[in-house]
C-alpha cells in the first residue's frame, strides 16, 4: 500500500475539489489501495451528493412555502367573500315579519346548505 | 470509440492510451464565468473547446458519484473518463439531440460503471464478490432508492440547520451545490468573496449540516 492514510480533511478537500494538487496523486493512489480509505471517501462522496439534494430541498422549501401562504389567504378571502354574498343573498326582511317570527323571511334549509356548500368550497381551494 | 478518444484529447481528461494520470480535475483558478447553455449549444455543434470546458467544469462532479456508488478513484476516473468519449462520440453521430450536464454523463458513466460490474461478475463468477465496486455495480436501484443514505427526515432536518446560516453562507452553499456546475472560483466571484473565504464558508456549513444528517442516521 502506497502513502499514508487520508486524513478526513483531505477526504472533504478532495471531494470538494480543493485538496492541494501536490498531495492528489498520493491521495488518489492510497485510495484506489487502502479498503478503508476507500470506503471513508465513498462515504464523503455520498454526504456531497447529500449536500446537493439539501440545496434543492432549501430552494424548493424558500419558493413553496410563500406560495402555500398566498393560497391559504386566498382561501379565506374567497371564503369570506362567498360568505357575504349569501348573506345578502338572503331576501328582504319585511317589516311585518321582523319581530314577528320567520315565516316572511326566504330563509330556507336550502339556503343554509348553500351557504355550507359555498363554505366548503372555498376552504377547498374552489 | 478509441478513434474519437485519439481525436479528441481532452486537456481535462487523461486518455486511457496515457500513463494513469490519476488526478481529479477542478476548473482552473482563473476559469472564465462561460454560459453553460452556450457551451453546451457549442458542444452538440461540434465544437472541440466546448467540450473541453464541459469536461473540464463537470468531471469532478461524475467522478464523486462513481465514489458514492462504491466505485474505487482510480476506475471512477477510467469509466468517468469512458463516459465523456461516448457522449463525444454520440454527438459526432448525431445521436445526441440536448446536452443537460452533469446528468447526462451522470447517466452515462453510472451506465458503464454497471456494465462493467457485470462483466467482472461474469468472469469472476465462482468467486465471491469481495470488491465494493462490483457489490455496488451489482445493487438493485430500485434497492438503492429505497434505501437511499439519506431520508426525507435527515434531509429535511439540515434544511432547517441551513434555514440557520447566514445569508452570505446560504448563499454560496447554494451557489456550490445548486448543480450549476459553478467551480468555487465562479461562487466566489458571484458573492464577491476570496476564493479561500468561499471554501471556509463551505467547510463550516458543510459541518454543520454533516453533524445533522449523521445525527439522523445514528438514529434508529
Amino acid at each position: 500500500m502506497s502513502g499514508q492514510h487520508a486524513t478526513s480533511a483531505e477526504l472533504e478537500l478532495y471531494v470538494l475539489g480543493a485538496l492541494a494538487e501536490e498531495r492528489v496523486e498520493a491521495f488518489e493512489a492510497h485510495c484506489a489501495e487502502c479498503d478503508a480509505c476507500a470506503v471513508a471517501l465513498s462515504g464523503e462522496a455520498k454526504l456531497e451528493l447529500a449536500f446537493e439534494q439539501v440545496s434543492r430541498r432549501a430552494v424548493r422549501t424558500a419558493v413553496v412555502r410563500p406560495l402555500r401562504a398566498v393560497g391559504y389567504g386566498a382561501a379565506g378571502v374567497v371564503a369570506m367573500a362567498a360568505a357575504v354574498l349569501l348573506w345578502f343573498d338572503r331576501g328582504p326582511v319585511t317589516a311585518a315579519a321582523a319581530g314577528e317570527g320567520t315565516a316572511g323571511i326566504s330563509h330556507g334549509p336550502v339556503s343554509d346548505g348553500a351557504i355550507l356548500d359555498a363554505r366548503n368550497d372555498a376552504l377547498d381551494g374552489g | 470509440m478509441k478513434v474519437f478518444a485519439d481525436a479528441l484529447p481532452f486537456p481535462g481528461v487523461a486518455l486511457r492510451a496515457a500513463p494513469p494520470a490519476v488526478r481529479v480535475e477542478r476548473p482552473p483558478q482563473a476559469a472564465p464565468l462561460a454560459d453553460e447553455a452556450g457551451l453546451c449549444a457549442a458542444a452538440l455543434a461540434g465544437s472541440a473547446d466546448a467540450w473541453s470546458a464541459l469536461v473540464t467544469r463537470h468531471n469532478h462532479r461524475v467522478v464523486v458519484t462513481l465514489l458514492a456508488r462504491g466505485v474505487r478513484v482510480d476506475r471512477a476516473k477510467d469509466i468517468a473518463q469512458e463516459a465523456w468519449i461516448r457522449l463525444v462520440e454520440q454527438q459526432r453521430l448525431g445521436k445526441l439531440d440536448r446536452l443537460q450536464l452533469p446528468g447526462l454523463a451522470i447517466a452515462q458513466a453510472t451506465f458503464l460503471a454497471l456494465e462493467a460490474a457485470r462483466r467482472e461478475a461474469t468472469a469472476r463468477r465462482h468467486d465471491p464478490i469481495d470488491e465494493p465496486s462490483i457489490a455496488a455495480g451489482l445493487a438493485d436501484p430500485r434497492c438503492d432508492a429505497e434505501t437511499r443514505m439519506v431520508t426525507e427526515e435527515r434531509v429535511d432536518r439540515a434544511v432547517e440547520v441551513l434555514s440557520g446560516c447566514s445569508a452570505s453562507a446560504k448563499r454560496v452553499f447554494r451557489l456550490a451545490y445548486g448543480g450549476d456546475g459553478l467551480s468555487h472560483t465562479e461562487v466566489a466571484a458571484k458573492v464577491g468573496l476570496s476564493l479561500q473565504r468561499v471554501r471556509q464558508i463551505l467547510c463550516e456549513v458543510r459541518a454543520k449540516l454533516r453533524a445533522a444528517l449523521e445525527e439522523g442516521a445514528e438514529k434508529p
